[in-house]
């Protein structure tokens, strides 16, 4: 996947998605970005993203962990691929760089 | 699904269904769990906020969910498809007697169907060997007269081959064989043996069939040598490498040295020459004959051409007609009584196409191949039918396990992968075991039951693609019903009428096809008892036939007589004679032969027989006018000749007329006598012409000859071993064959009790099938129908209400096959006893006789399987209600 553009949002859920470390499914990952970022998607707009990123390669998926509570339907677990792992780092590595050669402030005041 | 016990609240069900019908399918089930998780755990606040937002979730979802992806969802992995075995293997142990059928019913028409693929696939195989196949004829040889076509026939005159390759530019090269049957073959003091085939052939045979030459140089033009074929070489010499060189005696007359020894020609050839010698011999075996491959007129000469690639043999056999004509100066405004017609016939097309007389190996007709063909894709599809239907009546029975699996996630095409692995399971396995029953009795009780020769075992394109496409397409099916289930509508599922009229229309076609085979067996099983009861015009029970020998030498006559003397000498004998017919066996040799009655000479073809005068009182034959002649033969003046009443008035005589005509038999003939008809073959065919030619005994250069003996008392019996002794010390080297003709009469048959033999095992093997689906059908139906049958019988109905109630379903179906099948069957069977010249009618009882018993058979079985459920207890069955 070269250069694939990488939305804002759908960054923060790839990240989301690597932190979970397998145990990303679309709850968990509405969860994690409600108590760290204090936005609430809704729960189609995160499934757009996922789908996505998806398409474009950056995570993969399966099927699992069935529960009552979900009325016994399994949910869909992802898993960050190489490729999401290259495309964050890649973006990493974007923002450090043009965050480090950002002139100062100081001589405006 | 409903929702459990540990949370009460349901949110309302219209959004889903909405975001359902537009999102894609993969995504359902996560997404459904997703919105009941976020429901559930907001399930503590206020509810119409809940709900308000578990609406905007959907709605959102679902317009959101237009430009989803279609993710590749992996249907299986390796953790599922061990489940799917287990499952099945326990479903399959748990329910033996089921399981068995449907592996019995597969494997039983798997095995038919691939024997006969098997079997048509070889025949069709014959001659495809031979190297440039397309490019390679063989001369069809007619010969017409007033009458029209009179001969007809694969071996045509030795002179025209070269005649034709010199003069037709396409034809590239020629090979004529005249094959010579049953002759003897001795490694001089040592070892001796009879062989089938023997040709006189120009000298690049083996090269033009492509034939492998072992050892030696593979072309015979020498006179004095042979070429032998490997398994005659070690036969005779013990091994190939033995032979090379030696010198083999034929027929005790000629001494060959051995040229060359060449691969045997393969099974599937139609020609299959065990030894091969130059065709110039012929002028030192039959001179008179042969006339040094100048008889322009004697015909038995198979003739193969090689044509040059891409020349059309309509224009080559154009070119025959004139150069035939050009040569004998033929006017074709205005034919001659007799004239000849050369056509061509590819050599691949012989074994199947063939209508000629003269054949070396017996051609197949293709329409037999094709309907055994028939007969194999019907007994396969019965095999089937019976699958499907058994299985899939079945399938409620796992309405537990299909709910239990869905609660538990599985979706539509899980289900349908289960039950897909599962019948897949059966069919492998039972394609397995029919293949393995195939290869194993290649030659065993199979082949014998179905009366065919198969040398080898090879699975063949239609086999194949049989097994596989009948495989999977009975799995489906089955497996499609089952994912029915899923939608959870059960009771629809069983009730589904569509199913029901499918399976109703399955068994009916089974049946259908069961009455037909059945009425056909019926009816060839009559012809031939009817063909049996004919009289053929003599007591065959009083008449033995001992085969001649095959011998060549001067002393032959003398030696017969001697042989005929002591049959004579039997007091169980009345009297003996020698002839070239024996009666049930054969009707002569062949000949067109004119009248010369003045201008108005007329050509028939006719059986010619030579006989002595004893032959008519050992027949019994009566004369009808004239007089047989009595005293010896005169072989040098005018041969006598007696004809029978079909031959006389095939020339337009009456018997009256017929005394003192001649007619143009060698030189021309006289005739001396009219007797009676006799039959001496089967009552396939209308009586023949016959001519017997009395001044003409030769009993030599022919293997038809018998030693014919009318017998007045069993007391024969005891003679045969003095006989048999008698007949080796005569005749060394043959072997003593005697039979009576009566035994004659009913090898005549023995096509059309093999034939009757082959449609019988079919035709039960088909009932057979079908009985046992329908036995699986019903004992479901049944089962699935106890409560019904317990409410009747708390109302009050008796056991022998509720078993009419489910026979008479069935006997419906019955009725309806009998409409389909025998309708059917009455014009197949009217067609093929439309062969034969004396024949049954197909009558009321021949199609009606075989619908009783079906009806009989199948209230038999369904009464059977469904007594048990009649007998139950109601209250046990109803209980739980």
């Amino acid at each position: 996947m070269k250069h694939t553009h990488l939305g804002e949002f759908e960054e923060l859920a790839l990240l989301i998605v690597g932190n979970l470390d397998g145990n990303a499914y679309s709850i968990s990952i509405k969860n994690i970005l409600k108590q760290k970022t204090n936005r609430n998607p809704s729960i189609g707009a995160l499934h757009t993203a996922l789908s996505r990123l998806e398409k474009k390669g950056f995570i993969s998926s399966k099927e699992g962990g069935a529960t009552t509570l979900r009325g016994g339907r399994r949910k869909r677990y992802y898993t960050i691929t190489a490729a999401g792992r290259r495309s964050l780092d890649q973006s990493f590595q974007l923002r450090s760089s043009l965050y480090l050669t950002l002139p100062k402030l100081s001589h405006e005041g | 699904m409903k929702d459990n016990q540990l949370h009460n609240d349901t949110p309302p069900q219209w959004p889903l269904r909405l975001l359902m019908r537009f999102c894609p399918e993969a995504h359902h089930e996560m997404i459904e769990g997703d919105l009941l998780e976020l429901y559930r755990e907001r399930n503590n606040k206020n509810r119409t906020l809940n709900n308000i937002r578990y609406i905007y979730d959907a709605l959102d979802l679902t317009w959101r969910s237009l430009s989803f992806e279609k993710i590749k969802t992996k249907p299986f992995n390796i953790a599922m498809l061990k489940n799917y075995l287990v499952v099945s293997m326990r479903h399959f142990l748990k329910n033996k007697s089921a399981s068995l059928i449907s592996i019995f019913s597969l494997v039983i028409s798997l095995t038919f169907s691939l024997v006969i693929f098997n079997y048509v696939e070889i025949e069709k195989s014959y001659d495809s060997y031979i190297p440039d196949v397309e490019d390679k004829y063989r001369m069809i040889f007619d010969i017409y007269g007033s009458s029209g076509r009179n001969v007809h026939d694969a071996e045509s005159p030795a002179p025209f081959a070269p005649f034709f390759a010199a003069n037709i530019p396409a034809i590239k090269s020629y090979i004529r064989i005249f094959d010579q049957r049953n002759i003897i073959l001795s490694n001089p003091g040592l070892q001796s043996t009879k062989i089938a085939f023997l040709g006189w052939t120009d000298p690049d045979i083996l090269n033009f069939m492509g034939i492998e030459v072992i050892s030696g140089s593979g072309k015979i033009e020498d006179q004095n040598s042979i070429m032998l074929s490997k398994s005659i070489a070690i036969r005779l010499f013990g091994s190939v490498s033995n032979a090379q060189g030696k010198t083999v005696r034929y027929n005790d007359v000629k001494n060959l040295e051995v040229q060359g020894i060449y691969e045997d020609f393969p099974f599937n050839s139609t020609v299959r020459l065990e030894a091969i010698g130059a065709i110039d011999v012929l002028q030192e075996l039959i001179p008179t004959y042969y006339e040094n491959g100048e008889n322009w007129g004697g015909y038995s000469f198979h003739t193969y051409y090689k044509m040059n690639p891409n020349s059309d043999y309509r224009t080559i056999i154009e070119s025959f007609k004139a150069k035939y004509e050009d040569r004998f100066d033929i006017d074709p405004e205005n034919l001659p009584d007799e004239y000849f017609v050369f056509d061509l016939i590819n050599v691949a097309d012989i074994h199947l196409h063939s209508d000629m007389g003269s054949e070396m190996t017996a051609p197949v007709s293709i329409t037999k191949l094709n309907l055994l063909n028939y007969l194999a894709i019907i007994i396969a599809i019965i095999g089937w039918i019976n699958f499907i239907n058994i299985q899939s009546a079945r399938v409620p029975e796992r309405i537990k396990e299909i709910g239990v699996r869905i609660s538990l996630g599985a979706n539509a095409l899980n289900l349908r992968l289960m039950f897909l692995v599962e019948y897949l399971l059966i069919c492998v396995f039972s394609s397995v075991i029919a293949i393995g029953i195939v290869y194993w009795s290649t030659t065993g009780f199979l082949y014998e039951l179905l009366k065919i020769e198969l040398p080898i075992f090879q699975l063949g394109l239609l086999a194949t693609i049989t097994l596989l496409i009948g495989t999977f397409s009975a799995s489906f099916y089955p497996a499609i019903v089952a994912s029915r289930l899923i939608k959870g509508d059960v009771i629809k599922t069983i009730k589904n009428r569509k199913t029901g009229r499918l399976r109703n229309f399955m068994i009916s076609l089974q049946f259908a096809i069961s009455l037909f085979l059945v009425v056909f067996t019926l009816t060839i099983n009559q012809q031939v008892e009817y063909m049996h009861s004919l009289d053929p015009g003599f007591d065959t029970n009083s008449i033995l036939v001992i085969d001649g020998p095959t011998t060549q030498s001067n002393d032959d006559l003398n030696k017969a007589n001697q042989f005929r003397d002591e049959l004579n000498g039997l007091a169980s004998v009345d009297l003996a004679t020698f002839s070239t017919l024996a009666p049930g066996k054969n009707k002569g040799w062949e000949g067109n032969l004119p009248s010369r009655d003045g201008d108005n000479s007329s050509f028939q073809k006719v059986s010619l027989v030579n006989i002595f005068p004893e032959f008519f009182k050992i027949m019994d034959i009566e004369v009808t006018a004239g007089r047989i002649p009595q005293g010896p033969q005169q072989s040098e003046s005018l041969p006598r000749v007696i004809l029978n009443e079909t031959a006389v008035l095939g020339f337009n005589w009456t018997p009256e007329e017929a005394i003192g005509k001649k007619v143009g038999y060698s030189n021309d003939a006289v005739v001396v006598a009219v007797v009676e008809d006799i039959k001496t073959v089967g009552f396939q065919d209308q009586l023949v012409p016959m001519m017997f030619i009395h001044d003409h005994v030769y009993f030599q250069q022919t293997t038809n000859d018998y030693f014919l003996a009318k017998v007045n008392s069993t007391s024969i019996l005891e003679s045969m071993g003095h006989l048999e002794e008698t007949y080796s010390n005569i005749f060394p080297d043959n072997d003593f064959v005697f039979n009576f003709s009566n035994e004659l009469f009913q090898s005549q048959y023995q096509k059309e009790v093999d034939f009757n033999r082959l449609v019988m095992t079919f035709s039960l093997l088909s009932i057979l099938l079908s009985l046992v689906g329908l036995a699986g059908i019903t004992t479901y139906h049944v089962i699935l129908k106890r409560k019904e049958i317990g409410i009747r019988k708390v109302l009050g109905s008796s056991i022998n209400n509720i078993l009419i109630l489910f026979i008479k379903k069935y006997f419906y179906l019955i009725l309806i096959s009998g409409s389909i099948g025998l309708p059917i069957a009455y014009y197949i069977s009217n067609d093929w006893l439309n062969n034969f010249a004396y024949r049954i009618d197909v009558g009321f009882l021949l199609l009606t006789a075989p619908l009783a018993l079906m009806i009989f058979l199948v209230c038999l079985i369904v009464s059977f399987t469904s007594l048990n459920a009649a007998l139950v207890n109601p209250v046990n069955v109803l209980k739980e209600e």
